[in-house]
């Protein structure tokens, strides 16, 4: 049954569903009460008159003083339903209305709400242009910097909710100028993942750079960018192509022998005179072909020696097409590859070289080397170095709350002897400069031996070389006290790292389980292969630096000017006959065409930094000296005139080429900019703005800055202009509002609209197809804005609904932090349960939203989304391996909202559960349902489980009930947390107490429902679910407004929850209804 | 917009001849002439400045031990209060202050309007008033490269509580009755913001750009919006002037701030995990901002109202949120806990007055001598959330407005004398602030000299 208070519409939504009014309307700022009805000032007035206005209700001013609509409504609505529940009068009142005097007081309130309803009906309301609230902030940039940027603005504090509880009502954001310098330093802060090149134009980066680099600096990092590039390539053509074959086919090598077959019978098979790389497929997936070279090499190879000789001879007996057919080839080529045909099953070296030239194929071998020996070792010729980087960073894995240590530093001294570390130097922050003791684990806790230092990464230690050390060495190793298993990087560097937290692929460490398996090493074998590795990390110095070897065919010039040359890195030649190893130039062989032209970008963007722009040659050689100060270090540092344009000068031609060069450079930018502003601001520029864009450059450059620095100065205007930080009102190519004096109400444009979807929806900007649409004004149909709509609501940019829209509705963002269980009571709750906490009602969230699921199972569920930490906190009977959410049934114990570990362990005490913050946020959260604030005398309760009378919670709340005044709102509150007692404060199951003493779960709600522990809770939530969507539907209304609900809402609430129930209570009916209603799709000018 | 419109020097005394009698105190403008705007430039630059701080501590105290008695020609003060020993020449411990007449009721009503005396409805946006620091940097502010600091230690929650904007919960300054100041609680931003001018120059043209292009947005916006945009383009404004005093650090004669670099290193990106660590980091940018003269106003919210905050590294601290503690009910352990929790901020008071006291400004005087900073709570006994006695100490000298080393009892005086915007007023007065009136002020507040 629909709530008491909607019925009462009924009459007055029949004629108007979704028509925008075409006469203009009056919506007054206030309006007026008639005089109340006599029984009211009888049966009200001794509470809730002016002089003693309990409960802040002034029913005399309700009855003088004009009112804004909104509170008139709340008013009457509040009204309505304690009187008709007969909350009110309370029990304690002198005196009570007859079933009469009731009903007449009901339908006299009811009339002058339905009088209220009918003047503001659909009244758009007054919305102010919001600025982007803290978690828009960070999804916008997300999305302009292609998802690279997940993290902008997270210095900006939170402001709080207004309205229906949400940050985004505009009307209450104030600006002042610590706010403005709060956007102004994010911007900034943005743009320093940002490099703008000629050649690249924007290209973004997950760490911040320095803000300025020098050419030295910008070499290093566009070279770095280049190996990081090479690794993955080699990656993406080695270990991932090996899995994505594994995962596709269920073989791997096989489909490089049936490759290789059919170019040895290619003649037979109609293929003559074709190529050895044509045949580099199987079932339309690309090979590699120089892995399929390399195979055709060992299989045709006679060599009796090879480790694959075996594989090669039953390779060679395989029948030739007249006599196999393609599925027989391929069963027999997999019999090959399983070491079922004769040939010995192959090791692991045999096909894959123990290491490659990147870190990413030794790090298996690292890994055993930890499982085995529990550390890796470092050891660091340190030459002229006076300082010395430990630094630590996780795999980018994106786990967290993993811990590391370095220990048993020593140093060697030019006399051969040895100290250890703790007796020759002091470890400091590399940033701050603070000082880390010995003996610290990552958590500052003093649990480590003294010749021990542990980190959380990322982090960078530092210390000063002691005088005449000569070798520096030092062991890895995870920490046990604080995690069984993890991944993390680390590196010994000379000097100080750009960003702790970016080094372009170094090692792995771990103490991941290896799979079991036929390819198991030898112990022997594995040995060889981790003391290859440990020397050739010496021999290297600093780790693994092989990758380097990415730029072997420059001149030994060029490779001093990013800081080489380096010792022959030469794979040996056992390893570069490997199949899934690549050099250099076999990298540049298996690349695709759209790989290779990001390589030649890459490339030339390097090559471009080892000459001075015109620019800068003009600046030196009229020795004009640049304003600029970041320019000035090109003089410093030996760059290389482009020959051409030493003549140039000679000839007096240099101020044409300048100019020819500049406006290139414009010419790249201009439509870069333009396309950034576009999405920014979601609507097309005018030709001044582009021109006052352009304009910043121009002048930058005219001062001599950068071209990346001059480009950023129009992206940071870009960032904050008023355009970007409000939204929901620009209007830039629309008439002065004052052409509308006529007509209060207007249709949104359909830019605004886009905006406006997008917002709400993702909490970010229109993407493409939306902004599109927006441009060609067909957004404004209300097919397409909820064929949007859909298409939106199933984006993964929709998860914004779930930890955006759901976090401030239920209040679990900040969980992130939460340290509310006391830390000795409940060691359990650590930061990884935490997060799995968090982890759980996001996913849960996310599904139901995203997947469309009836909204019921917010309330009740079969089933939940669990990781492994999580499953085994909920003692759930299932073997799950991975890190990631699985959706898994519950069982009795849990289902929906209320039974998950956040909720009841947020609603907790730091000792014990909380009945009354349990119960209460089920009414509040869940229901819906305001109960005026506690007064300040309430009776005590215990801290920990019992008082000193030994009375456990329960029994407390019992006697605490007995006061009528307490009673009238814990009869209501605290039967809701009971039932949740069956968790305790961390959200375990439990039967009994701690103590041992039997459970007390069952409790008896105001109205007479019984509940009988978590389950009855469910249950009675079912039975109340009309609330619980009432609640949702204001909320989400409020949410996609930016406004509180009003009066005038209440024949738009009523359809959406007519359609919601005709539908099978799903979000998207509530999102299309609210999307093209009128409060939606119009503003209110005045 | 603004309530306490700058009047004619005369006007002041309207107001003061109601009914303090004898121990009427100066009016603002004789006294302290020298303090006014940066006209008076000859004689501004002789002295130091003065700074003002309020300093908050959440959920009242332990009633039974926030108490002062004279003794002897010095001070008796409780353990809470104890750490102040040592400074008692510096403090005047407040009696019987209110904000307005705040009795039990729920949190919301008493914390954010303890700066500006408003009294506070029940509304889904947030109104309020502005706030007497926020009045002091309107007026002071623009001599300095950072009108006002606004600081807190725990972080704000999102969201509505209690039926209102949970900015309630954690702000003290306004700069109008609807822009609550949410406090940093990111040293590293209060240090860039404070030291960082690298970019500045460059900023400056794009702040141009972003002036020029507001002035077509408004245009094309309605009145309300309208309004939105005026904010933001003085917020923008207020900024550019910020970074022109930046790039023209130098001064010209007389008076030189004590350090011209900062004796800080810059902060780590993510707040000090450690609460006491936290403080102090906050407490040390105060003192830095102070000693290079960036800014002479600010506020600093230790714990927000119904505070999460816990202080398992108290010794004999229950181990729970300090809102929890201070529904004591008379129960001894919570009790015990409360005063200790207590006691803890008065040491973090302590230790600024300490620091303050060591740095010299000149003349004989030091930075504890030209500053006025006030300690306390938005209630005194939090278990009642009463808020009819604010406990409340003064320290520093106000550029010798202040004695110090008393006890001010208002208990006997009549309501009007114990409303704490007389002293807010006061204060503004010091400060060189042209306002006659704040709040539900009827005088500035006399016998603190």
């Amino acid at each position: 049954m629909p709530p008491a208070r909607f019925q009462i519409l009924c009459a007055v939504i029949a004629l108007s569903l979704g028509v925008a009014f075409a006469s203009a309307r009056d919506f007054p700022d206030q309006v007026e009460m008639p005089p109340l009805p006599e029984a009211m000032i009888t049966y009200c007035f001794e509470c809730h008159d002016s002089l003693s206005s309990e409960a802040d209700l002034d029913l005399e001013a309700f009855e003088s003083d004009p009112l804004a609509p909104v509170v008139a409504a709340r008013t009457l609505d509040d009204l309505i339903h304690s009187i008709e529940s007969r909350e009110m009068p309370p029990r304690k009142a002198e005196a009570h209305p007859s079933d009469e005097e009731r009903t007449a007081m009901i339908s006299w309130l009811r009339e002058r709400f339905r009088h209220l309803a009918g003047i503001y009906e659909d009244d758009p309301g007054h919305v102010l242009m919001p600025r982007l609230a803290k978690h828009e902030y960070r999804n916008v940039i997300r999305d302009l910097s292609g998802g690279v940027v997940t993290s902008a603005g997270r210095l900006m504090p939170n402001e709080g909710g207004a309205g229906e509880g949400f940050a985004n009502v505009g009307e209450a954001q104030g600006m002042t100028s610590a706010v403005f310098e709060k956007y102004l330093e994010a911007a900034r802060d943005v743009l320093r993942h940002l490099r703008v090149s000629p050649e690249q134009g924007l290209a973004w980066s997950e760490y911040p750079r320095e803000p300025v680099p020098t050419p030295a600096s910008a070499r290093k990092e566009a070279s770095d960018e280049i190996i990081a590039w090479f690794i993955a390539q080699q990656q993406k053509w080695g270990e991932e192509h090996r899995n994505e074959l594994n995962e596709k086919f269920g073989f791997i090598h096989a489909a490089y022998l049936e490759a290789a077959w059919k170019f040895r019978h290619r003649n037979k098979l109609g293929r003559a005179g074709e190529k050895l790389e044509s045949f580099a497929e199987i079932d339309g997936m690309a090979l590699s072909p120089v892995a399929l070279r390399k195979w055709n090499a060992i299989l045709t190879s006679e060599n009796t020696d090879s480790p694959l000789a075996s594989w090669a001879a039953a390779w060679r007996k395989l029948p030739a097409p007249d006599r196999i057919n393609e599925s027989e080839l391929r069963e027999a080529c997999i019999a090959i590859e399983q070491g079922k045909s004769g040939a010995l099953a192959p090791k692991t070296e045999d096909y894959a070289p123990p290491y490659e030239i990147s870190f990413h194929e030794a790090k298996e071998e690292v890994l055993e080397a930890a499982e085995e020996d529990g550390y890796w070792p470092f050891r660091i010729d340190i030459g002229e170095a006076k300082e010395l980087f430990l630094v630590m960073t996780d795999a980018g894995d994106g786990n967290r709350g993993e811990f590391g240590i370095w220990r048993k530093g020593r140093f060697v001294f030019r006399d051969g002897s040895a100290k250890p570390w703790e007796e020759a130097i002091t470890l400091v922050g590399a940033n701050s400069g603070r000082e880390y003791p010995f003996g610290i684990d990552g958590q500052g806790a003093k649990n480590l031996p003294a010749h021990a230092i542990g980190v959380q990464p990322p982090g960078a230690l530092k210390f000063s070389v002691p005088e005449e050390a000569i070798v520096f060495e030092v062991e890895l190793t995870l920490d046990e006290n604080r995690n069984d298993r993890a991944s993390i990087q680390a590196l010994v560097l000379k000097e100080k790292p750009r960003s702790q937290s970016y080094i372009p692929g170094r090692f792995v460490f771990g103490g991941k389980k290896r799979e079991a398996g036929d390819q198991e090493l030898s112990k022997e074998l594995a040995r060889l292969l981790r003391r290859r590795n440990v020397s050739e990390a010496n021999r290297t110095k600093i780790g693994l630096n092989a990758e380097r070897n990415v730029f072997a065919d420059w001149t030994e010039t060029e490779q001093a000017l990013i800081g080489g040359p380096w010792p022959d890195q030469d794979a040996d030649v056992e390893d570069a006959r490997a199949p899934y190893h690549y050099t250099v130039s076999q990298v540049l062989e298996n690349a695709t065409d759209s790989d290779l032209e990001e390589w030649e970008r890459r490339e030339s963007h390097l090559r471009s930094l080892f000459q001075e722009s015109h620019q800068q040659l003009r600046a030196r050689l009229t020795e004009v000296s640049p304003r600029d100060a970041e320019a000035k270090p090109w003089h410093r540092e030996g760059v290389l005139p482009p020959q051409d344009l030493i003549e140039e000068t000679k000839t007096g031609n240099l101020l044409g080429k300048i100019r020819e060069e500049e406006k290139t450079f414009e010419e790249r930018l201009t439509p870069i900019l333009e396309a950034f502003a576009r999405r920014a601001w979601r609507r097309p520029l005018s030709q001044s703005e582009r021109e006052s864009l352009l304009t910043l450059y121009r002048n930058a450059r005219a001062d001599g800055f950068s071209y990346d620095s001059a480009a950023k100065g129009p992206l940071l205007l870009v960032l904050t202009s008023p355009h970007f930080l409000y939204h929901g009102s620009h209007e830039a190519n629309s008439p002065s509002p004052s052409a509308n004096e006529a007509d209060p109400i207007t249709p949104l444009s359909s830019l605004d609209l886009a905006s406006r979807l997008s917002f709400f929806l993702w909490a970010s900007l229109p993407d493409e197809e939306l902004l599109h649409l927006a441009e060609s004004g067909e957004l404004s149909r209300s097919d397409v804005l909820r064929s949007q709509a859909r298409r939106m609501l199933s984006d993964p940019r929709a998860r914004s609904l779930a930890t955006d829209f759901g976090g401030q509705l239920w209040g679990f963002d900040g969980f992130e932090s939460y340290t509310g269980p006391d830390e000795e009571r409940f060691p359990e709750f650590t930061p990884e349960l935490r997060s799995a906490m968090l982890g759980e009602v996001t996913a849960f969230l996310e599904a139901v939203f995203m997947e469309d699921r009836p909204l019921i199972s917010l309330l009740e569920s079969d089933t939940t989304f669990v990781n492994r930490p999580l499953a085994r906190h909920y003692e759930l009977a299932t073997d799950i391996t991975e890190d990631s959410f699985v959706e898994v049934p519950v069982g009795e114990q849990r289902g929906g909202l209320a039974s998950m570990g956040l909720f009841l362990t947020q609603m907790s005490l730091p000792l014990r559960t909380s009945p009354v913050q349990r119960g209460n946020w089920v009414l509040e959260k869940l229901l819906g349902r305001e109960l005026p604030p506690p007064p300040a005398d309430v009776p005590p309760l215990s801290e920990d489980d019992r008082n000193e009378a030994g009375q456990n919670i329960r029994e407390q709340l019992e006697l605490h009930r007995e006061k009528a005044d307490c009673a009238s709102c814990h009869d209501k509150i605290d039967p809701l947390g009971i039932a949740l007692e069956g968790y305790d404060a961390i959200g375990r199951w439990r039967t009994e107490y701690r103590d041992g003493s039997p459970l007390a779960d069952s409790a008896t709600m105001h109205d007479g429902a019984h509940l009988d522990g978590a389950a009855g809770l469910r249950h009675y939530l079912l039975t109340q679910q009309e609330e619980f969507f009432e609640h949702f539907q204001r909320k989400l209304l409020g949410y996609a407004l930016g406004r509180a609900v009003s009066v005038g809402d209440d024949r738009l609430l009523r359809e959406m929850d007519e359609k919601f129930t005709g539908n099978g209570h799903r979000l998207s009916t509530l999102v299309e209804t609210i999307v093209t209603s009128p409060q939606f799709t119009q503003r209110r000018s005045r | 917009m603004n309530q306490h419109r700058a009047t004619a020097p005369s006007l002041p005394r309207r107001a003061l001849l109601r009914g303090l009698g004898a121990t009427l105190a100066l009016p603002w403008l004789e006294s302290h002439a020298w303090a006014a705007s940066g006209k008076t430039k000859a004689t501004l630059a002789t002295r130091a400045p003065l700074r003002f701080c309020s300093l908050v501590f959440a959920n009242g105290v332990n009633p039974y031990e926030w108490w002062a008695k004279e003794k002897e020609g010095s001070m008796q003060l409780s353990r809470a209060l104890e750490p102040l020993s040592d400074h008692h020449d510096d403090i005047t411990i407040l009696k019987e202050l209110h904000v307005f007449n705040n009795t039990s009721g729920p949190h919301w009503p008493l914390f954010s309007n303890y700066l500006s005396g408003a009294q506070f409805q029940r509304t889904l946006i947030p109104q309020g008033a502005e706030s007497i620091d926020q009045v002091m940097a309107r007026h002071v502010g623009k001599q300095t490269p950072v009108p006002s600091l606004v600081l807190g230690i725990e972080p704000a929650e999102t969201g509505l509580r209690g039926g209102v904007p949970s900015v309630y919960y954690g702000t003290i300054s306004w700069s109008s009755k609807n822009t609550p100041i949410p406090p940093e609680i990111y040293p590293r931003a209060v240090f860039d913001r404070l030291f960082d001018t690298s970019g500045l120059l460059q900023d400056k043209s794009v702040l141009d750009a972003v002036l020029e292009q507001s002035k077509d947005f408004r245009r094309t916006l309605g009145r309300d919006d309208q309004q939105k945009l005026d904010e933001f383009v003085h917020s923008v404004r207020d900024v550019e002037q910020r970074i022109e005093l930046a790039t023209k650090e130098e001064r010209l004669e007389g008076w030189r701030p004590s350090l011209s670099k900062p004796n800080l290193p810059r902060p780590g990106e993510d707040p000090p995990q450690d609460v006491p660590e936290h403080m102090r980091l906050m407490l040390d940018l105060l003192l830095l901002a102070w000693q290079m003269d960036k800014t002479r106003v600010a506020t600093l919210v230790f714990n927000r109202d119904v505070s999460h905050m816990k202080f398992p590294f108290l010794d004999g601290v229950l181990n729970d949120q300090l809102h929890g503690i201070s529904h004591h009910k008379d129960d001894k352990d919570k009790l015990e806990s409360y005063w200790k929790i207590n006691r803890f901020h008065t040491e973090q008071f302590a230790y600024l007055l300490d620091r303050m006291k060591q740095i010299d400004e000149g003349n004989g005087s030091t930075l504890l001598d030209n500053s006025m900073l006030m300690f306390g709570s938005n209630m005194f006994n939090g278990d009642s959330h009463d808020g009819r006695n604010l406990p409340l100490v003064l320290a520093g000298h106000g550029g010798g407005a202040i004695e110090g080393g008393k006890i001010l009892d208002l208990s006997e005086r009549p309501e009007e004398e114990q409303r704490a915007c007389n002293l807010y007023l006061r204060l503004a007065h010091e400060m060189g602030v042209p306002i006659d009136q704040f709040g539900d002020s009827v005088a500035p507040m006399a016998g603190l000299s």
